[in-house]
Formats: C-alpha cells, structure tokens, sequence
C-alpha cells in the first residue's frame, strides 16, 4: 500500500480556499441570474409559468448560497481544528517517550545488574560464532552469513521498530539525562520538547564534534578558532555525457550516483539555464575522517546542522559547474544526499525551484520557503526514522509514502533493503503522486527543462587536516 | 413605437434568451467546478483515523448534498431556459 501523507493542513486549507471561491463565483451568477429576471420583464415575456420558474430558481439558489458558504466556512475550522490536534498529539507522544527513555535512563543500573549477565553471554556467543564462522570454508559460511543478514534484515525492516525508533530517538536526551540523575522535570524541560538545549539537533552536533575531536584535534581546534577551513573535500570531474532531461520523477531518482558510477557521490546535469543536482547517499558507514567524505561523520554534521565534507564537495562541484546564484537548481538526493540536498536548498545562495529526497532524514528540517519539496519514504525503512517524528509544520513538503522491502530485495545482502535506491525508484514507479499539487509542480519545473543538457559525474575525497 | 414592432420584439427575446443560455452555461461550469471539488475527498488527504471519522465524512456529506442541489438547479435552469 502506498499513498501521498500530508503532514500539515496545506491542502484543506486550499480546499477552503476553493469552496469559498466557488461561493463567490455562485453569487456573482446568483446576482446576474436576478439582473436577467429583472430586465427580461416586457409584458409579453411574463407569462404566469415562466414567473413561477424563476421564484423557484431564485429560492434554491438561496439554498447553494448558504450551504457554499457553510462548506468553505467548516473546511476552514476543520483545517484550523486538525492543526491543533496534530500539534497537541505530537507533543502528547513526544512527552511520553521523553518520560519512558528518563526512566529507563533511571532504571539503567538496574537494568544492568538484570541484563548485563544475559549481555554478556550473548556478546560472548556471537564472538564465538564469528570465529568459528571464519573457520569454516566459503562454501558454508557464506549460505550462513547471508541467513544471518536476512534476520537483521527483517527486525531492522519491520514497520513497528522503525516507529518505536523514530518515537524514541528524539528522546535519547532525556534518556542520557535520566542515566546522570537529573530529574525528571529538568530533563523534560532542557530537552528536545522543552526549550531545546538537548535535542536531537543537539545531540547529534556534540557527537559530530567530538568525533571531530577524536579524528583530527588540531584541525578542529584551528576551525574552531576561526583560523581552519573545517571539513573540506576535494573534487574531480569524471566524465561528462549528453542527456535528455528525466521524464519523470522515478527517472530523476535513478540517476542519483551510485556504487556503480566510478565512485562518483555527485551527478550535475545543465539544461540550458536550469541545473539540476544529484547526491547519493552514505557510502562508508564509518566515523572518524578517512577519505570518504560520505560517511557517519558527514551525516552527524549534517543533522546537527554543521558544515560537512560532503555538503563541501556538493557546494564545490556547483561552483565548478558554473551554477551562480541567480541559476535555477533542481536538487535530488538518496538518504545523506537528501538531507544535503535541503540543506543547499535552504541557502540563500542557492535559488532551488524544487527538491526530491529519497529515504533521508529530513522530518526535522524546515523546507526552504515556497520552495516545492517531495520526499519518498518508506515505512520499513530505519534511516528516516533516524530524524525522529515530525514536530514542525513542513510547509511545502509532501511525504510519499510506501512499503520498500519487497522479498526479492530483502534476499539480497543488505541490512537495510527497505532503504536501497533501487527500491525508492520502483516506489516512484508505482506511486507518482499526480493530483497532490505540491508533486505536480515538481513535475511541473522537470517538465520545464529543455530536450537536451549536458551530465558530469564529480568525485570527492576528503582533505586530510582540513586543508 | 418601434420597440412593439414584432420584428424587434422577437429579437429581443432572443438577446435575452441568448444571456439566459450563456448563465446556463456559466452555472454548468460551476456546477463542474463543485464536482471535481466534491471529488477531491478529505479522506485521502490524511491517513488519520479521528480526522476521517469526526470531520471529513461530515463535512463530505455536506458537500455531496451542495453538489445535487447544484446538479438539480442546473438541471433545472436549462429546462426553464429551454
């Protein structure tokens, strides 16, 4: 099952909007309906049936008019009504995983003393299966890796746990806070629900820097001074191609980069003066500051809302590719991709018409305003989640919504199928959104591009020390 | 008088008979509108199960009545129209 998931009122707003146009418009043919009985009154006109007509016409009309404007009148209050309760419900949620995560931060020694036999036996146990795995030979073990996979695979895919996760991951502050004894009314206050000093935002720019720290101390502390660049990549042109532009939108998303591109994160297509950017997702699933600019390193940074490698090398390879900040930029990302994508959107710098994200984590980003942005997502996919929920009004952005991992994806060795990019581009097969109007006018500026462009595949690595 | 001439009586009938049939028209189109509105039901725009049953399935009923009631006057209006 899939559908198009609104997550704010936008839509029942412009459908009040439409009723109450249609009223007006009724009204302006009510009044010329009277014009037209009051003028056609020559005597030789009014015979007694044709009067009778004419009362009845105007009375039902008077009938419409009251229940047209009762219609936009109601949308309008039912708009205002959801927004509330979505906003109330959302806080209720979040309040209430914010008070399980505290207590199970509170229970922690206890929970320890319980599990951390059973732990520690498993932990054990899968040490020795991992040894005596490598003892055997390729032809047994790899059958049993893959079984393995496939069972990680399916917890880590089920819908359920991905909802529990993206509930309790906005809560791991409160958490941390409960382990350390605060009390609960401080954490509850401090935390991601209260006045936001430990969110998730936060959470995730202290882990960034101080795997920052740890990576590179002295880089670091001269970024931190102002006397250092930051993180920084280097970039190279691959090759460069003719193209058509995408037809579709599932077409755009088969052209992010992949594994299978040379290497390339980056794909920047220019037709005529529109550009539209393409990112792919993580691609070293380490931290710590190794080559790879698309790593766990880029993606804390980035869902901190600090300056990473990646977002470096993407800033860079637009600059390269000559796009000035009047062009007009498409920008369409897989998972780390996606989050960039909004955030080079959200730039002032930059003049996006549109945004399509695939699979990333974005429910905590305002989308840049009037700016159109699409974002597919499965419901059995972890990495979403990882934004955890949706406590902002997302003005301009529609969620797609769909199930990922189908059997013969799950078979494949990967622990998270439901997040491949081959998989969201068959959800956009399936489901292109027509009717939802912020999809269509995605659609709408891909549709704009001319026949032809021309598609450059960049590389980037990072620069040791911040250089 | 020339206006009971029946030559220019009959074309005045005509002229208001023409701006009967163009509001008649006028109504057709909005009788369009409102139905394509009616069709863009509330109940898709949101998955969540208290919008669909305190509100939309309410204010749908309403909007299915204001789109017959229309359908009925138009209906209406062209038979008077003839």
């Amino acid at each position: 099952m899939s559908e198009v998931v609104r997550v704010n009122t936008v839509e029942l707003e412009s459908l009040a909007t439409a009723w109450a146009q249609l009223a007006h418009t009724f009204d302006e043919w009510c009044e010329s309906w009277q014009l037209w009985c009051t003028e056609a009154g020559p005597p030789e006109l009014d015979i007694e049936r044709t009067h009778g007509e004419r009362d009845v016409v105007a009375q039902r009309a008077r009938v419409i008019q009251f229940a047209l404007r009762d219609v936009a009148r109601r949308l309008s209050q039912a708009a205002q009504t959801y927004a509330e309760v979505e906003a109330v419900n959302t806080v209720l949620f979040q309040r209430a995983s914010d008070i399980c995560l505290w207590l199970a931060g509170r229970l922690l020694p206890v929970v320890v003393c319980l599990l951390g036999p059973i732990a520690l036996s498993q932990a054990v146990s899968v040490g020795v299966s991992r040894v005596l795995l490598s003892a055997l030979p390729d032809n047994l073990r790899n059958p049993l890796q893959r079984a393995q996979t496939e069972a990680w695979a399916r917890a880590l895919s089920t819908p359920a746990v991905v909802r529990a996760i993206e509930r309790g991951i906005g809560s791991l502050d409160e958490g941390a806070l409960g382990a350390i004894g605060v009390p609960l009314s401080v954490a509850l206050i401090v935390g991601g629900a209260g006045v936001g000093v430990t969110s998730l935002a936060g959470t995730s720019r202290l882990a960034s820097r101080i795997n920052a720290i740890a990576a590179d101390p002295t880089a670091t502390l001269a970024s931190s001074l102002g006397t250092g660049p930051g993180a920084t990549s280097s970039i190279e042109r691959l090759s460069s191609e003719e193209v058509r532009p995408p037809r579709d939108l599932a077409e755009a998303l088969s052209r992010i980069p992949n594994q299978t591109d040379d290497g390339a994160q980056i794909r920047i297509e220019q037709f005529g003066e529109t550009h539209i950017v393409y990112i792919g997702g993580t691609v070293d699933a380490s931290l710590g500051s190794g080559p790879q600019p698309w790593d766990m390193s880029s993606n804390l940074a980035a869902l901190g809302g600090d300056p990473s490698a990646s977002e470096d090398a993407v800033r860079r390879a637009m600059a390269e590719s000559g796009i000035g900040a009047g062009d007009q930029v498409l920008l369409v990302g897989h998972s780390q991709g996606g989050l960039l994508a909004m955030r080079v959107a959200q730039s002032t710098d930059v003049s996006a018409a549109a945004v399509v994200t695939a699979g990333a984590p974005v429910h905590a980003l305002v989308p840049p305003g009037g700016v159109p942005v699409v974002a597919y997502e499965h419901t059995d996919d972890l990495v979403p989640a990882l934004s955890g929920i949706v406590t902002d009004a997302q003005p301009g952005l529609v969620y797609v919504r769909g199930i990922g991992a189908h059997p013969e994806l799950a078979r494949e060795d990967t622990l998270l199928p439901a997040h491949r990019l081959a998989a969201y581009v068959e959800t956009a097969q399936l489901i292109d959104g027509v009717g939802d109007p912020t999809v269509n006018r995605v659609r709408d500026e891909f549709a704009r591009l001319s026949t032809t462009g021309t598609s450059t595949l960049w590389r980037a690595t990072r620069n040791a020390g911040g250089k | 008088m020339w206006g009971d001439d029946p030559w220019a009586v009959a074309q005045r009938m005509q002229a208001q008979k023409c701006v009967a049939v163009s509001l008649a028209h006028r109504l057709d189109d909005l009788t369009h509108r409102a139905r394509t509105l009616a069709t863009n039901r509330m109940g898709k725009i949101s998955a969540d199960a208290i919008w669909e049953a305190v509100a939309a399935t309410r204010a749908q009923n309403d909007i299915d009545d204001v789109v017959a009631r229309l359908q009925d006057l138009n209906t209406f209006v062209w038979n008077s129209v003839g």
